[in-house]
């Protein structure tokens, strides 16, 4: 019968091969993982390979007969490596959770909303806007103009937005690295093309301070843009965002009352 | 003489009164019904009208909050219990298998108990209501108040087809020709047959691009006929059928509970859904104006309905399971008791999984109309402060997928032959852990200032991608479709050989053509967008792809590989999930949420077809042992607790996300609440209360299954005292395949 690698050894790969993905591989291609995030990783890893071994009584029995020797001392070599074992292994997990618990000078992570929710209606500019009956912006309707709407949204976009925002619409621009969080990166697939154009009429209306009450502090720089910028000109702006990114902004379906949509 | 005329005036007074009953409770239905299509025009209260009454301690919100999930909590087991009831039952009655009969019936032990103690938390909540939120209350109660008065009439219909149900087990069997029993029994069966009436007067124009449209007047007339055929048929004179079971009778009445208890639970549903989405609504002249049903036919009702619907099968299943797994532990070893346990532990997760297959496109759906009836209950439920909860529930659910197939190949030790199949478990496991990290990956990921500017900000360049609703739909659909793949290997674990098709019944063979053709057409009805032209190539490329699979799979079948067909079946659903998650990258949102459909349906094709060819090729395989019934590692009971608690838990969790999406509002954007409660709690505050609750109830039941064992308990020495012998054990043996 053909045997394979032990079944310790087996879950060590397992376990480095993972650990090695997380810490190497993603870092390598991309970037490193969060903390938390890899914790989970991690933690799941090792909850896997746990299932992996009990998931057939032979494997199990391989896995934990050792271990039970170990803990019984059933051989007198198992004697002395236990004593090391009952003080090393509380030795190591006091140390792990005291490193972690002292913590640094690095604040911790913080829980972020990344879409505030938005009032069901604005006043920009002395008029009331009902964000959910807007469906799509009222340049959209006049097709003919459009193309002039979006040239027109570009240069709004550069003498206003470009600056934090970036060249390229990654949230990279000359001042992005003074602020945390970072400005919005409009080409990932998780932001504008997430939303409706009322809602970014919204967020760029009334910027940081009209954020809403709940999840704060939202720690955001946007300017209410009303101040500066006509109703026109940011609806200018959001075609622009729409075209050059590629993304087609969320058509939200409406309710008639109708159970059973 | 006299006598006899005493008891002649006595009964004809009995008469007139239950006739006169009879009407009254029939004008009280004809008036109920009068006032649910009479129009209203309630007026909203507003800020200085609102009082709010106060609980000490933990506040109103809290002790309301409690009160309705423990409510719902055994609402749903309620519901669902009978539920699985059923279908064992059913299972029984078609395999004329005792065994199942005999778990059906040890289970209508646990309803009386579960009954009363749903009513008394409901009991407890309407007077919290009333007493903590009066005027909140009272605007409800004016718009509802006949769907209530309904409700309390359905609830007597439910607890005397639960006696019914539970008294006549014993009673309700064999076959009866009497003509009363044949007229009662062609009247039940209409009454159970009545929806599915209804759904095929409804299929028709679904097809032909009609709707969803049914006309009663006609749904009448086809129940007036089935009833005389059904009566014709049984009053003439030959061979039984089942209009002469007396058992066929049972089972309506467990319909009828069913029936009962489905009704019940979209009537509550309809307050809930429409404090979520109201519709009738006159914002400007501040008044509800519309009928009973205009509320009640609220967006989020159905979606509600459904979704609750599969997960009360889930959790009655998930519980039941783990009863299964107290009772296995606590039996002796080598016990016939361990061997029953386990084997009821293997029938509860088995229904647990049927129900929780489909529940994440139901979630789907009701989430899809929740952000359809308005975008900032959408955000703040998928996007804003509610997020982090449905990251929570990924966890769960991907512990239930885990833990489902963990419980699975552990029960593969009890059957003889499964070692065969070890070698994919390694592999079926890769995969789910790969699923499982992709579904709990996070969009925006929880990172200090450091982290976020090493990932250039809130989303990581690589595995952000992971965040988002392509990827969650890719790797549920793999989940499933692994999930699945175990159960088949599970399956056919015991089994030999496999029997030449040639040699299959003639039944078989057209059963296969038959669900190959009917899953080939509902693909063309589900992937054919014939109102957008533009789609329609694309689609008719993937219809063709997914009917050529099938024709293959069938092909090979008839050729005696239907293995392999089986194989080709999971890779063409393969194909197609991770085509169209990858797809869902570079399409529009609208465009990415109509690839759901056709992910999901590829995978309930296979679903389909696959089974019907594990059914057919393995039919009469010799086997190569039988199943060794409480023969499974200890751990795998242990597993059966981590589901019912997962499934507890999510409903928990979700419950919460549903009514806390409101955030400061008791009617949302309608009704402002304006009490000191109206803020929304922090997640780590609202996952302890939800985890208290879990644990209150898993108490509450536990002791409710104590109850009902020491109910067996008695029961059993009873039949033996009286049959002057040790109590009867059940043998192990049959099973879900």
């Amino acid at each position: 019968m053909r045997r394979g690698l032990p079944i310790h050894l087996k879950c060590l790969l397992i376990l480095i091969a993972a650990i090695f993905v997380f810490s190497v591989v993603v870092p390598f291609v991309s970037a490193p993982i969060p903390g938390q995030l890899y914790g989970w990783y991690v933690i799941t890893t090792l909850c896997v390979i746990f299932l992996y071994v009990s998931s057939s009584e032979a494997s199990w029995e391989e896995f934990i007969t050792p271990v039970r020797n170990l803990l019984l001392a059933r051989t007198a070599l198992m004697k002395p490596l236990r004593i090391v074992v009952f003080i090393v292994v509380p030795l190591l997990c006091g140390w792990y959770f005291s490193t972690w618990a002292a913590g640094g000078a690095t604040p911790p992570g913080g829980l972020r909303v990344i879409h505030p929710t938005p009032p069901s209606s604005v006043n920009v500019q002395g008029k009331r806007f009902v964000l959910q009956d807007i469906s799509v912006s009222p340049i959209r309707e006049d097709e003919a103009h459009l193309a002039e709407h979006i040239e027109k949204g570009r240069v709004v976009y550069y003498e206003n937005c470009f600056f934090c925002h970036g060249d390229a619409l990654q949230g990279k621009g000359h001042f992005a690295k003074g602020f945390n969080p970072p400005p919005a990166d409009f080409q990932d697939t998780g932001t504008i093309a997430q939303l409706s154009e009322s809602y970014l009429f919204w967020r760029i209306a009334k910027g940081g301070p009209g954020l809403p009450g709940e999840s704060t502090p939202w720690d955001s720089a946007m300017p209410i843009w009303e101040d500066f910028l006509t109703e026109d000109e940011i609806w200018q702006v959001i075609a622009y965002l729409y075209e050059i990114t590629g993304h087609e902004p969320r058509v939200m379906d409406h309710g008639e009352g109708d159970g059973g949509h | 003489m006299r006598r006899y005329r005493v008891n002649n005036a006595q009964e004809q007074a009995a008469k007139r009164r239950s006739l006169a009953l009879v009407f009254l409770v029939g004008l009280l239905l004809l008036g109920v019904c009068a006032e649910i299509v009479q129009a209203v025009e309630v007026p909203l209260p507003t800020k200085e009208d609102m009082v709010y009454g106060d609980f000490p301690v933990v506040g109103r919100r809290v002790a309301v909050w409690v009160v309705a999930q423990l409510h719902l909590m055994f609402g749903a087991f309620v519901v669902g219990v009978p539920l699985f009831i059923l279908i064992i039952e059913i299972l029984g009655a078609a395999t004329k298998n005792q065994q199942y009969d005999d778990l059906a019936h040890e289970f209508t032990r646990l309803l009386s108990v579960a009954f009363s103690t749903t009513a008394i938390f409901g009991g407890i909540l309407v007077f919290f209501l009333i007493g903590l939120y009066p005027t909140f209350m009272n605007f409800l109660v004016s718009i509802f108040f006949p769907s209530m008065v309904v409700y309390v009439f359905l609830f007597f219909g439910e607890s005397f087809s639960m006696y019914l149900y539970y008294f006549g087990w014993d009673s309700l069997k064999g076959t009866t020709r009497s003509v009363g029993a044949v007229i009662g029994t062609s009247a039940l069966s209409v009454l159970v047959l009545y929806p599915g009436l209804l759904l095929l007067l409804a299929l028709p124009p679904l097809f032909t691009g009609g709707g969803w449209t049914v006309s009663f007047p006609v749904s009448y007339g086809l129940a007036g006929v089935l009833f005389v055929a059904l009566l014709g048929h049984g009053l003439r004179p030959g061979k039984s059928s089942f209009v002469h079971s007396r058992k066929w009778m049972h089972i309506c009445f467990g319909i009828l509970l069913n029936y009962f208890g489905l009704i019940l639970m979209m009537i509550s549903n309809s307050w809930a859904t429409f404090m979520t989405s109201p519709s009738g609504i006159n914002l400007d002249a501040g008044v509800f104006q519309g009928t009973t049903w205009d509320a009640m036919r609220n967006f989020t009702w159905m979606p509600v309905n459904l979704h609750r619907f599969i997960a009360n099968i889930a959790f009655g299943g998930s519980v039941v399971a783990a009863y299964a797994a107290f009772r296995f532990l606590s039996a002796a070893r080598n016990s016939p008791e361990r061997a029953h346990y386990d084997w009821m532990g293997y029938i509860g997760n088995f229904i647990a999984l049927i129900g929780l297959i489909p529940l994440p496109f139901a979630g789907y759906w009701l989430g899809r109309e929740i952000y359809g009836y308005d975008q900032q209950l959408g955000i703040t439920m998928m996007g804003g402060i509610f997020s982090w909860l449905f990251i929570l529930q990924a966890v769960l659910i991907g512990a239930l997928f885990l833990g489902a197939n963990y419980y699975l190949w552990l029960g593969m030790e009890r059957i003889p032959g499964s070692e065969r199949y070890r070698k994919f478990t390694p592999v079926m496991l890769g995969v789910l852990t790969v699923c499982f990290l992709v579904w709990l990956t996070p969009h925006s990921l929880v990172a200090s200032l450091e982290e976020a500017r090493k990932m250039g900000g809130a989303h990581h360049p690589m595995l952000g991608v992971f965040g988002v609703m392509s990827a969650k739909n890719t790797v549920v659909n793999l989940m499933i479709l692994t999930t699945f793949l175990s159960f088949l290997l599970y399956r056919r674990g015991n089994k030999g050989d496999r029997v030449l098709f040639a040699q299959q019944s003639t039944a078989s063979k057209v059963t296969l053509m038959v669900i190959a053709a009917v899953g080939i057409v509902l693909m063309w009805q589900l992937n054919a967008p014939l109102s957008d032209p533009d789609l329609m190539t694309g689609r008719l490329i993937l219809w063709a792809f997914e009917a050529l699979t099938v024709v293959a799979a069938v092909a090979l079948t008839l050729n005696d590989r239907g293995t392999l067909g089986q194989a080709l079946l999971f890779a063409m659903s393969a194909v197609v999930v991770v085509f169209y998650g990858i797809y869902g990258y570079y399409v529009e949102a609208i465009v990415r949420i109509g690839f759901s459909i056709l992910q999901v349906s590829s995978v309930l094709l296979v679903l389909l077809v696959a089974t019907t060819i594990d059914i057919v090729i393995f039919r009469g395989a010799p086997l190569v042992g039988e199943i060794r019934w409480g023969r499974i590692p200890e751990r795998a009971q242990y597993v059966l607790f981590v589901l019912a608690t997962s499934f507890t838990w999510l409903m928990g969790l979700m419950g919460y996300a549903r009514s806390g999406l409101r955030t400061h509002w008791h009617i949302f954007n309608v009704m402002r609440d304006y009490s000191s409660d109206a803020f929304t709690p922090t997640l780590g505050y609202a996952c302890g209360v939800i985890s208290i609750i879990v644990m209150v109830f898993l108490l509450l039941v536990s002791f409710i299954f104590w109850l009902a064992h020491m109910g067996s308990v008695g029961h059993a020495q009873e039949e033996a005292a009286l049959h002057g012998g040790a109590s009867p054990v059940l043998q192990p043996g049959g099973g879900a395949d």
